[in-house]
């Protein structure tokens, strides 16, 4: 049992585990990956860990989570689960879907 | 010395649809990709299945991509076939690549992307298993999981070439709207294949119409049209080809007896050899009796029948052979005779045609007859039973058999529509019974209408059944003038 709860805001970003699947060094791999560390540095918290995976080097895991679209990122932590495709161009979408408010100060 | 021009060598692998490989002479262009449209329940994921199944049995192990049904589905589907793919997939003989919309994890687009995990995951599993056939299943399917088709088309041309380069050959299935129409719902994918099958499942005056055409195959030739098809348990789709008529074969001036000498002088000297006739007349006139003697006369001169009665039960044959003098369990005994008795509506007519091709090919008999066509008539729309037709007078003939065939009526020989096939056209000969009434009493009528390459009697003459069969007398000449009923 932690001695003192987390904040709520701090709670919810500390808990976030994102992955990344990427198709090798791809055009789009390397958008996605570009964009990804923005969004973390401007909106995302330090509590947020990713992940990013080459489905090239590991074709089992892109079998097993039923990949079709890359680059995807998936929401792995809080669930439940869910998917955004794309190069993360669309900074709004991937804060809005995954449930995020931005950390940069309005 | 001559140079021949450069012919792209395709060969040509099992469909492992059973009656396709004769309308594509030989089978699907190997290391190519087929694309097989149809509408919605058309028969598309089963075509797919039985292909891959094919592999299989031949030792290519399959990989089966579905964009729509999950794989547990198409595993219990396919049991119905007698395909168990779970003992194949553990065996990795079978493999699936599942690419079914997922619902338990939402999904949206936050900028561009493609399909190249789909393409990797195809490449993995034929790699892994060294498939060398592979069903995709279907286009729709996967391009309606995108709000875009862009990414989805892509990726599907990638694949198609990567799947040739691997040496694959592969099946790809994509829906239609319209039984007839443009060849898919998209328009973009009948671009991807050289090679295009049409699977159609219509209504015709409420009977359901299922056919198979192939529009377009590289590296040779094959049938053109329509081609029926059922779905048969236990073995899936079956396709009954139009068969292709040797033109070449039929110019025998060899005669055998119709059983009934009168006839045969009528005939100036009976059937000839591998010829088609058709007997046409109302009911009683006489259609059973002439098939009996026909037979009858084939075990008198050693050679076999098959009689395929639609109307009479087997004790009824018997009996009224008996009647006329004729011992058909004799002949039966002695492997002269084989007859196989079905009611019309217990089977589709591809199936009654299947069923006698397998007795054709099993039996080997040197005459067929079928009584009648009639029976089989009403079971079928028009279109159906002018191509069951065809299948059966293309199979007897190719077999180079003396068939008999008999019929009510005239409207078997079409032609109210032109560009019909006419039974008329692919019979050699015609005989026509009927009723006459005239100085108070009902006459029986025999004539000739027709007989290919010969000359023959003209005359309309009188018969009698008697216990002897029938007994066919002098041409009734003027007695027919200013007072005379036909009857029928």
């Amino acid at each position: 049992v932690p001695a003192t709860e987390p904040s709520a805001e701090e709670g919810r970003h500390s808990q976030v585990l994102l992955r990344l699947f990427v198709y090798n060094d791809s055009l789009f791999a390397r958008r996605a990956i570009v964009e990804l560390e923005e969004l973390r540095q401007r909106h995302l918290g330090p509590g947020v860990t990713v992940e990013v995976i080459d489905i090239e080097a590991h074709p089992e895991i892109a079998e097993e989570e039923q990949l079709l679209a890359v680059p995807a990122l998936q929401l792995v932590q809080p669930g439940p689960r869910r998917r955004i495709i794309g190069d993360l161009s669309d900074h709004a979408m991937v804060l809005s879907s995954l449930g995020l408010t931005s950390t940069e100060a309005p | 010395m001559t140079t021949e021009p450069a012919i792209e060598e395709i060969t040509r692998i099992p469909s492992g649809i059973p009656g396709l490989d004769e309308v594509t002479h030989g089978g699907l262009p190997q290391e190519r990709q087929t694309l097989v449209t149809g509408t919605s329940g058309a028969g598309k994921t089963v075509f797919s299945a039985q292909y891959l199944a094919e592999g299989v049995r031949r030792g290519e192990p399959g990989v089966f991509v579905t964009f729509e049904e999950r794989p547990e589905a198409t595993r219990r589907n396919l049991r119905s076939l007698g395909i168990d793919i779970e003992a194949w997939e553990a065996e990795g003989k079978w493999r699936f690549v599942n690419a079914s919309p997922r619902f338990d994890e939402p999904v949206v687009v936050a900028g561009l992307f493609d399909l190249a995990s789909l393409t990797l995951r195809v490449r993995t599993a034929v790699e892994q298993l060294g498939a060398k056939r592979v069903a995709i299943d279907s286009i729709g399917a996967l391009i309606t999981q995108f709000s875009e088709p862009g990414p989805a088309r892509e990726s599907l041309f990638q694949l198609g070439y990567h799947l040739e380069d691997a040496g694959a050959t592969s099946v790809v299935t994509a829906e239609r709207v319209e039984d007839y129409g443009p060849v898919s719902r998209l328009g973009f994918e009948e671009f991807l294949a050289d090679n295009v099958v049409v699977l159609r499942n219509g209504l015709e005056n409420e009977k359901r119409r299922r056919t198979i055409e192939v529009l377009k195959l590289r590296g040779g030739t094959h049938q053109r049209g329509e081609h029926l098809f059922t779905v048969v348990r236990g073995t899936g789709i079956v396709v009954v080809p139009h068969e292709d008529v040797d033109f070449e074969y039929g110019t025998s001036t060899r005669r055998l007896p119709s059983g009934n000498t009168g006839l045969d002088e009528m005939l100036n000297g009976g059937f000839f050899d591998r010829s088609l006739v058709l007997v046409t007349g109302p009911t009683g006139a006489g259609k059973s009796l002439l098939t009996t003697q026909f037979v009858g006369a084939g075990a008198a001169t050693g050679e076999r029948s098959l009689l395929m009665s639609f109307e009479e039960s087997h004790a009824q044959l018997r009996r009224n052979a008996s009647a006329w003098g004729y011992d058909f369990d004799a002949m039966e005994r002695e492997g002269m005779l084989r007859i196989v008795v079905s009611a019309p509506e217990s089977a589709s007519l591809e199936d009654h045609l299947m069923r006698m091709k397998r007795n054709i090919d099993d039996f080997a008999p040197d005459r067929v007859a079928i009584d009648s066509l009639t029976a089989l008539q009403r079971i079928a729309t028009v279109k159906t039973f002018r191509e069951y037709v065809l299948g059966l007078t293309f199979h007897i003939k190719n077999n180079a058999l003396l068939g008999l065939l008999t019929a009510a009526g005239m409207d078997v020989l079409g032609g109210e529509h032109p560009g019909d096939l006419h039974l008329s056209t692919s019979s050699d000969a015609i005989i026509g019974l009927h009723y006459l009434g005239f100085q108070g009493a009902l006459h029986r009528g025999i004539s000739v209408i027709k007989l290919r390459g010969s000359d023959h009697d003209k005359a309309l003459r009188e018969f009698k059944i008697t216990d002897q069969g029938m007994d066919v007398g002098e041409p009734f000449g003027d007695k027919l003038w200013g007072n005379t009923t036909q009857l029928f």
